[in-house]
């Protein structure tokens, strides 16, 4: 009688435990619906933002000087990135990755100026107190002229560097407004919809992953029970 | 099981693979980039009917294998119709691979291969 009451038990236990597995599996599978339902709504904002991005530049290569479309032949070869992409952990315990829009320019501007202070700072000799000054035979004293300091040669370089990264530049000077419209529509595709589809492409990768180990611990239950 | 941080640090631009106004407009946004001399190379390819499919899936491994600094590829389902068996077994986690419409070709859920993963882990 006690072995039978030990074996319901034991029955009982495992299945608590495939009941657990199961809930668990429930809720990932509604986690992966709803990354589903995220990537999908930004496919949707994807085909809409890049219609009125194609509309705008469309409308700009119809007013273009000698119908020269704006394509290939205008690109800078020197061209450098002002819009990137950060891949970091999700949360701080979390083993999910998530992209995050950046914009290159100012991460590069500020390292830069922050690299450039911390070397004049080393770079610079230590100034000894100045001796006093010696009398003139007036008994004026000379003005001390200011000397540049770092942060007045700081701003121009920012300036000049949203600038050229701008690519609107490769197009000449005279630019039809459509142009900029279509750069606003494309520029909203990439800092919206395109982070909002891989963070969720991720999040059903990650998901996957965790239902099909979990799919696996459930049907060992099941083959050792049945 | 959590990713070595080799596998994602450093992966900052995107690129892009498609026609030219594609291209073009993904360009105006600011994600086009040249590395200096003597690689200059590139984030991007144009695509027209003249483009090899070679061309193509060679600038998809450029992008997706060697190049440790790309974070995102975008592609035309057009184009990626094209190299549809290669867009389809790729199952890196990064770059992450996004499959978005052209002027001409509207998306279609149908062909694209992050649907078709969710089609057969329901009809598993």
């Amino acid at each position: 009688m006690a072995a039978e009451k030990m074996s319901t038990d034991a029955g009982t236990g495992s299945s608590n435990g495939l009941t657990q597995l199961l809930d668990q599996l429930d809720q990932l599978w509604v986690d992966y619906l709803t990354f589903l339902d995220q990537y999908q709504a930004a496919q949707g904002d994807i085909k809409k933002q890049l219609s009125a991005g194609h509309f705008s530049l469309t409308q700009a290569n119809f007013k273009s000087p000698n119908r020269r479309p704006y394509g290939q032949d205008y690109y800078d070869n020197r061209m450098k990135a002002s819009r990137g992409y950060k891949i970091a952990p999700h949360n701080q315990d979390s083993l999910s990755m998530r992209f995050k829009v950046i914009d290159m320019t100012d991460s590069a501007k500020s390292a830069e100026s922050a690299e450039s202070a911390e070397k004049d700072a080393a770079s610079e000799p230590q100034q000894q107190p100045s001796p006093p000054s010696t009398p003139t035979p007036d008994g004026h004293e000379i003005p001390e002229t200011p000397t540049p300091t770092a942060e007045d040669n700081k701003e121009k370089p920012g300036a000049d560097a949203t600038a050229s990264h701008d690519p609107l530049r490769w197009f000449g000077i005279l630019l039809p407004r459509e142009l900029r419209s279509s750069q606003a529509s494309f520029r909203s595709v990439i800092d919206g919809p395109v982070e909002t589809a891989a963070n969720a492409i991720r999040g059903m990768r990650e998901t996957e992953a965790k239902i099909s180990r979990l799919r696996k611990a459930v049907r060992k239950i099941e083959k050792a029970e049945g | 099981m959590a990713l070595p941080q080799s596998a994602y640090k450093g992966r900052e631009f995107i690129a892009v693979i498609g026609d030219e106004d594609t291209v073009t407009g993904i360009l105006l946004a600011g994600v086009g980039h040249v590395t200096d001399p003597p690689d200059s190379q590139k984030n991007f390819l144009v695509v027209d009917a003249k483009t090899e499919n070679s061309t193509i899936e060679d600038a998809f491994n450029r992008f997706t294998k060697e190049r440790k600094d790309i974070a995102i590829v975008l592609i035309n389902q057009h184009v990626a119709d094209k190299i549809r068996p290669r867009v389809d077994e790729y199952k890196e986690a990064f770059p992450s691979l996004l499959e978005i419409p052209s002027k001409d070709h509207p998306y279609d859920p149908e062909k694209d291969s992050v649907m078709k993963r969710v089609r057969k882990l329901f009809g598993e």
